[in-house]
């Protein structure tokens, strides 16, 4: 009792951190953290498939989408919304340089946090903006999907004043069977992620 | 929406009938919490937030509610849910997958259930999951009056009501009966909430309430309270602290949940 009270004093101080790891982590169930080196851990993430999720999206194109149907090669995967002028740009533009190191060896999903206003018609203009290549998928599903995605992967979000949402700018890797192999924070995610797409495709022939 | 749906199969006399009992029992299971304003712990510009009028499950889902549900959709039984909606420890203190315990168990807050799950069994009631804003708003409420935040000895109650071990806190009726006739939302586990993900605490807590026009602040190591609406609500940073290091899939022992659903 002393203790824990200690515990929320210390949190308020300096050490939220302690408090998180001594609440909850320590309870966790036994099939522990897995992510690349630096990367931020997501439990028991090579236990299960990203696209075991049955939802169902529209693409940049207005087609249904399952994430299912991005099986087949490695994906790299962010969450962002069109309307975000902050971080969103960077991440995308992250994800292009992955794209400019490893090319076909791996295919580009964003995922709308915003499907309110990201309709496929909004997705498709800024694909047009951004120059997106034909190798990215652009999806926009209900907000309960999103919820379930972002809360699978990790991503935290919410939204605030004037139309802002709050999230978690993280680069995400999936092998071809949409397993998260490595979860990246900005900024430092580029060459790492063109890593991971390397190591789960090495004999595709690259092209940039 | 539930009179329409009985009155496709039934005749009128004995939809509007069962529509009754329907309607008294979710009125027995589940309490009107009547619309108002709360101060989030980390929200935009510590503002209040509205909450409309909902509804909420006066006590968290038994293993005995859980036992049937598992029952009736085989899908979720230990053993058979699908690796993506649960950690291995899921159901972990059942005796077996149709066996959540003797009678006295029944009765016990059902725990390590994954978000997914909880989210399966709330849904499987024509409900979903409070979200956090809900969630907090019934928990500010003492037995006496709605807004109970400020006060320190409801504070020091409510580190104390966390500070047990998960047993105790999985035993039933622990805990209060707050003025909205809501039971245990401190006394027993803590609960999951639709958008349990939404603050963002990462993992060493530098992100907290931030908008990225924060980055700087973000390399403090105390901005986790700076960011804070109130630094000295210690039971709201705990229940923060643990949702934050919740992913969808975890399991543990003194995690579980109630329902809601709309006014």
């Amino acid at each position: 009792m002393r203790d824990l009270i200690a515990l929320a004093r210390a949190c308020v101080g300096a050490a939220a951190a302690a408090c998180v790891l001594v609440t909850a982590a320590c309870d966790r169930g036994e099939d522990g953290r897995h992510a690349a080196p630096g990367s931020a851990a997501v439990s028991g993430a090579r236990t299960y498939s990203v696209y075991d999720l049955e939802s169902v999206w529209r693409d940049q194109r207005g087609a249904a989408r399952t994430l299912g149907s991005l099986r087949g090669r490695p994906q790299v995967l962010s969450l962002i919304y069109t309307n975000c002028t902050s971080i969103c740009p960077f991440t995308v533009a992250a994800i292009q340089l992955v794209e400019q190191q490893v090319g076909d060896q791996a295919g580009y999903v964003l995922v709308s946090l915003d499907p309110e206003r990201d309709s496929p018609q909004r997705l498709a203009a800024y694909a047009a903006e951004h120059r997106l290549s034909s190798r990215w998928t652009l999806l926009s599903g209900p907000e309960g999907s999103v919820r379930e995605l972002a809360a699978l992967v990790g991503v935290k979000y919410r939204r605030v004043a004037e139309g802002e949402i709050d999230h978690s700018a993280v680069l995400l890797v999936l092998d071809a069977n949409g397993r998260m192999v490595a979860r990246f924070d900005q900024p430092d995610a580029v060459d790492r992620a063109a890593a991971e797409v390397r190591r789960l495709a090495p004999s595709t022939t690259h092209t940039p | 929406m539930l009179l329409v749906t009985a009155c496709m199969v039934l005749p009128p006399g004995a939809a509007a009938a069962q529509a009754t009992r329907a309607a008294g029992a979710v009125a027995a299971r589940t309490v009107a919490i009547p619309a108002g304003a709360y101060r989030p712990l980390y929200g935009a510009d510590t503002a209040r937030v509205r909450v409309p009028a909902f509804r909420l499950d006066r006590r968290a889902v038994t293993r005995g509610e859980f036992l049937d549900f598992v029952r009736a959709d085989s899908a979720w039984r230990r053993g058979r849910v699908r690796p993506v909606f649960a950690e291995a420890g899921y159901l972990a203190g059942w005796p077996g997958p149709l066996d959540a315990g003797g009678p006295a168990d029944l009765l016990r807050p059902v725990t390590a259930v994954s978000w997914f799950a909880a989210r399966a069994y709330c849904a499987s009631r024509g409900e979903r999951l409070p979200t956090t804003d809900e969630w907090e708003y019934a928990a500010q409420a003492s037995e006496t009056v709605r807004d109970a935040s400020r006060d320190r000895a409801f504070r020091d109650r409510l580190i104390a009501l966390y500070a047990a071990p998960a047993g105790e806190r999985t035993r039933p009726g622990r805990g209060f009966r707050n003025v909205f006739g809501v039971e245990g939302m401190h006394g027993g586990p803590w609960e999951w909430t639709e958008d349990f993900n939404s603050v963002l605490v990462s993992a060493d807590s530098r992100e907290a309430g931030g908008t990225s026009r924060h980055t700087d602040f973000r390399a403090v190591c105390a901005y986790a309270a700076i960011g804070a609406s109130d630094p000295t609500d210690y039971p709201a940073f705990l229940r923060y602290a643990v949702r934050a290091a919740l992913d969808a899939r975890t399991t543990i022992d003194r995690d579980g949940f109630r329902c809601a659903a709309h006014a």
